[in-house]
């Protein structure tokens, strides 16, 4: 390996990280949610949007406190550093499941929306194949050509929404949104309810995506993931406006995939008519980044569990046990919304905030934190072949000797405890918290052991705090 | 990465030992040995072995010449006829000959005749002494004249390099209106000396590897010392080193062997014979390759980006530069996906169409016996027929071609009503958008992705076209060329170089050097602080 060696290691950069979370976002919540939402919380549901974007980031923030305490991990691995082996691997094996049954449901969305809008006499089966043979190629090419190719899809697709949106601006009907809160604050709460199962608790993907982020994309981290959930906030507010406003409220509840029946409201002079096809070849890509990224987690946790060193041996064998799991998974699109309306929410959260805060809680009591590498096995395996030409072992003790070299540098993670302290209390700063974090470590003791500095108050600041979350959460 | 690199290469490198009939081998080894044979001292015998390994070639010419130092020492002179200057050959080597006498002057001072002739006699820009056979083969077939002198073991070899060679001209791949006409030839060194004129700094750098076991071809690659990244150079030296081939004909051996991607419809190296477009890389930080005998020189890193980037863009003002610039991006996506959306939109959402469009293309349609997609790609491959025919032909009967295929084919296929005019129409302008990618090869991936595209649409209309485009794209989102991933700056994205991809940013405001070519030295123009200062501080 040359000195391009850097530039192989399958890292992406916190810009990447923040892109793919949105195109995730923007999967399901643009495709079916609007309808989810919009039969609970009526013309306020664009007030339920808004109203889910900060437990948006309150539940990335669990991710990135355990993320802190366990910068090269992902889930699986400090799951079981945490409660112990059999116990972890017990828990991921919930998350295995968890992930194969959103893949499904994801595939059988795309599905159902292009076999009943798009592709009437196609059979199902034949369109979640070849969706799959697309998706199972991403997975296996790896996290850094998904990560690009999320960064391109994120570009055109807002540029296809903001087109579509400006062409229907000549059909929008204020009068829709009248009266507004009507049934009072309670209503867009409600509606938000469908939100935290569907897109939000679902982000528990990015547990593995964040140990791959590059060491100088970290410190940005936490303020392109702001951005982009300000961004996420802003995109699907501003695509219910116009759902209310263009379709009415009655029309949005029914209508099984809103987005796309609003953009057959385009009407330019008799030229530009029924261009919603458009809008359907965006989905096509958000929704393909959603099931890539979604199958990505679950062959990777999959490898993670069995001690793999690799997870590409995975990706066909899944692909094939998704494809007919996601054809009987539901019997109909009246029992998708059933599902998404009533059961997801529960399951999702359960997997995605429960179990996560719980790890926390463990993690901030037993201040456990460890900053080696864990077997990822991506980072060896960008270009398959590389890992053959040097024996795994070797490569594993160069790592750990590179971790522990860096682990002096690290001092921002292991300081987390009074470094998030401070970050939470002045949310728009986040950099300046941790830099003096950082400079407050560094000028002190760096050779400190990591379990010194958890034992004081810390960690106790750090329960509080996810305690609060959770209260703020369940709201 | 690069040890996995060399590997690959290496075993579809072209003379594996194992692959070749034992004849040739035989033959190969025995060729080796004589090469490794050193010199005699008789002039005669060395003549006997040569001419009996280069099998008496009749063009090989054994000029025997008897020195003027009293005892008539003879000479030999060894040359190939047509790969040397007969005049200079005249001038500078055979009259010195006859004319000088080697005198007991130069005895004194110590100095033996070879060292003589090298140092008072020729009067060529380069006369090297050689020792042995594999060299003297070297430098013959180079075009230098060969001089042994009975007595000594050594021979001296002056560069009398001449005979045909094209001049200079216009290139003919990449025509500009506003530019440098000058192209490059297929003399390497023609070809360095251009782009040395191009940039006259020390800094230019140039190393130079022979390339071929059978064909010796050199081939050089230069670059901006400090500018191109350290890393591209040495990753570039150890694949062109790595290259195991019988012969280098043109670049495009070397553009396939070295490049990171095998299995690929696009370029990962960019090729192009503009001195001006060479130089220009050059500043940004690539490194350029150079093989005799082709006026195609190569770039690398190249990311996709690079191939829409055409010389004159950066010789007219920046705002028709952008339009430009736009208007070869959409031309590629025209030529690429016309078809196929026209097949998906005709079979699957006619809805698309306006009504009064919709209405005059069903009557155009109506008694035409095959379905769109049928007529697309019937229509489709009749142009590449057409397109591979006058590109092949001599140029007289290239217009008999285009008359037959454009009206004859064109206009009476659809009064025959065996395809719509539509369809004629998209194929048309397909076409024509095609040849608007200034870059030939980025526009062989286009023809090629079109069939697949148009295959996926006829099967499942957008969707299907959208699902290929997502395998494109991921695709493209793999490959790297010499490290740098393809997509750069797009994806991963680096916005500072984003001013020089659909738009061409005005020069004033492009002050730094694309970033991702991991160029060492980044900034591209520089005020000058003093220049800065207001006038009183």
């Amino acid at each position: 390996m040359g000195k391009t060696a850097g530039l192989n290691n399958s890292l992406i950069t916190s810009g990447q990280a923040a892109k793919i979370l949105f195109m995730f976002a923007m999967g399901s919540s643009t495709l079916i949610l609007p309808t989810a939402v919009a039969a609970i919380a009526k013309q306020d549901s664009w007030l339920s949007f808004l109203i889910a974007g900060p437990i948006n980031y309150f539940v990335l923030m669990i991710y990135l406190a355990l993320n802190d305490r366990f910068p090269r991990m992902s889930f699986t691995q400090y799951a079981q550093k945490l409660i112990g082996v059999w116990a972890g691997k017990a828990l991921s094996l919930t998350y295995i499941f968890f992930y194969l049954i959103l893949s499904a449901l994801v595939l059988r969305n795309i599905s159902d929306f292009l076999g009943l809008s798009v592709l009437p006499q196609t059979p199902g089966w034949f369109i979640n194949s070849t969706f799959m043979i697309v998706v199972g190629y991403g997975v296996f090419l790896g996290i850094e050509t998904i990560a690009r190719t999320g960064e391109i899809l994120f570009t055109w697709g807002l540029i296809i929404i903001f087109v579509v949106l400006v062409l229907l601006s000549n059909q929008f009907n204020f009068h829709n949104f009248e009266p507004i809160l009507y049934q009072g604050l309670m209503s867009p709460i409600k509606g938000s309810y469908p939100i935290i199962g569907f897109p939000i608790a679902e982000f528990v993907f990015f547990t593995s995506i964040l140990p791959l982020i590059t060491k100088q994309g970290k410190p940005k981290l936490r303020k392109d993931l702001k951005l982009v959930i300000v961004c996420l906030t802003f995109a699907s507010t501003v695509m219910t406006v116009f759902l209310i406003g263009v379709m009415g409220v009655s029309e949005v509840s029914r209508s099984p995939f809103s987005v796309y029946d609003m953009a057959k409201y385009i009407n330019i002079e008799e030229i530009v008519v029924r261009v919603e096809i458009l809008v359907a070849i965006v989905w096509i890509g958000t929704v393909f980044m959603k099931l890539v990224l979604c199958v990505y987690a679950l062959t990777v946790t999959t490898a993670q569990v069995l001690g793999l060193n690799t997870y590409r041996p995975l990706v066909m064998p899944y692909s094939v046990i998704i494809v007919p799991l996601s054809i009987f998974i539901y019997r109909n699109v009246a029992h998708t919304k059933e599902v998404a309306a009533g059961v997801w929410t529960l399951y999702s959260s359960v997997q995605g905030i429960l179990f996560p805060l719980i790890l926390l809680f463990i993690a901030v009591l037993t201040g456990k934190r460890d900053s080696e590498y864990g077997i990822f096995p991506s980072p060896e395996n960008t270009d398959g072949k590389n890992a053959k030409d040097s024996p795994p072992a070797e490569q594993a003790e160069a790592r750990k000797a590179e971790s522990e070299a860096e682990q002096s540098e690290r001092t921002e993670p292991e300081q987390s405890g009074e470094g998030q302290t401070e970050q939470e209390q002045s949310p728009p700063k986040p950099a300046g918290g941790q830099k003096s974090g950082q400079q407050s470590a560094a000028s002190s003791d760096s050779q400190q052991s990591p379990r010194d500095q958890s034992d004081g108050s810390p960690p106790s600041d750090m329960g509080d705090q996810s305690a609060s979350q959770t209260g703020q959460s369940e709201e | 990465m690069s040890g996995r690199m060399t590997q690959g290469r290496r075993k579809s490198g072209g003379t594996d030992e194992k692959r070749l009939p034992k004849a040739v081998k035989h033959e190969t080894e025995q060729l080796k040995r004589i090469e490794e044979m050193p010199l005699t001292a008789s002039v005669k015998q060395n003549m006997e072995m040569c001419k009996k390994e280069l099998g008496e070639s009749p063009d090989i010419i054994y000029r025997e010449l008897e020195l003027n130092n009293g005892d008539n020492t003879p000479i030999l002179l060894i040359y190939v006829q047509g790969m040397i200057d007969d005049e200079r050959m005249n001038e500078f080597v055979i009259q010195p000959l006859h004319r000088d006498r080697y005198d007991v002057e130069s005895q004194a001072q110590d100095m033996t005749m070879l060292k003589w002739m090298e140092k008072k006699l020729l009067a060529t820009g380069i006369a090297v002494e050689v020792k042995d056979w594999k060299l003297i083969y070297q430098k013959l077939f180079l075009g230098y004249c060969i001089i042994m002198v009975e007595g000594v073991a050594r021979a001296i070899a002056a560069n009398v390099v001449g005979g045909p060679r094209r001049g200079i001209e216009e290139p003919k791949t990449e025509m500009v209106i506003r530019g440098p006409r000058e192209g490059f030839t297929e003399s390497v060194r023609a070809n360095t000396a251009m782009l040395r004129r191009k940039i006259r700094s020390p800094r230019l750098w140039m190393e130079q590897v022979t390339i071929g076991d059978l064909t010796q071809t050199p081939v050089s690659f230069m670059y901006i010392k400090g500018l191109a990244g350290e890393d591209v150079i040495d990753d570039l030296r150890e694949r062109l080193k790595s290259i195991e081939i019988d012969g280098i004909l043109e670049s495009g051996y070397i553009e396939e062997l070295i490049g990171d991607q095998k299995w690929t419809p696009f370029p990962t190296v960019m090729s192009n014979e503009r001195p001006d477009v060479i130089a220009a890389n050059l500043l940004e930080g690539r490194v350029a390759v150079l093989v005799d005998g082709t006026p195609f020189v190569l770039v690398v890193p190249a990311t996709l980006n690079v191939f829409f980037q055409s010389a004159e863009d950066y010789y007219q003002r920046f705002d028709i530069a952008t339009f430009l610039r736009l208007l070869r991006f959409v031309s590629f996506f025209i030529a690429l996906l016309m078809p196929s959306v026209y097949v998906a939109i005709i079979g699957y959402h006619q809805e698309m169409i306006p009504t009064q469009l919709l209405l005059k293309l069903a009557a155009q349609r109506e008694g035409v016996p095959f379905p769109a997609y049928l007529e697309a790609f019937i229509m489709e491959l009749v142009f590449e027929i057409l397109r591979e025919a006058v590109v092949r032909m001599p140029s007289a009967a290239g217009n008999t071609i285009s008359i037959v295929g454009g009206l004859v084919i064109g206009q009476s296929v659809v009064e025959a009503g065996i395809v719509s005019p539509a369809v004629v129409i998209v194929v048309s302008f397909t076409a024509i958008a095609s040849f608007v990618s200034p870059n030939y090869s980025l526009g062989i991936a286009a023809r090629l992705l079109r069939f697949f595209l148009l295959l996926a649409a006829s099967t499942l209309g957008f969707y299907g076209i959208a699902l290929v485009t997502l395998f494109i794209l991921l695709h493209l989102s793999n490959i790297r060329s010499f490290g740098v991933p393809y997509m750069t700056p797009f994806a991963p994205f680096v916005g500072p170089d984003l001013k020089d991809t659909f738009v061409r940013a005005p020069l004033w405001l492009m002050k730094e050097r694309p970033q991702r070519i991991k160029s060492d030295n980044k900034v591209r123009q520089q005020v000058d602080p003093e220049l800065r200062k207001e006038p009183g501080q």
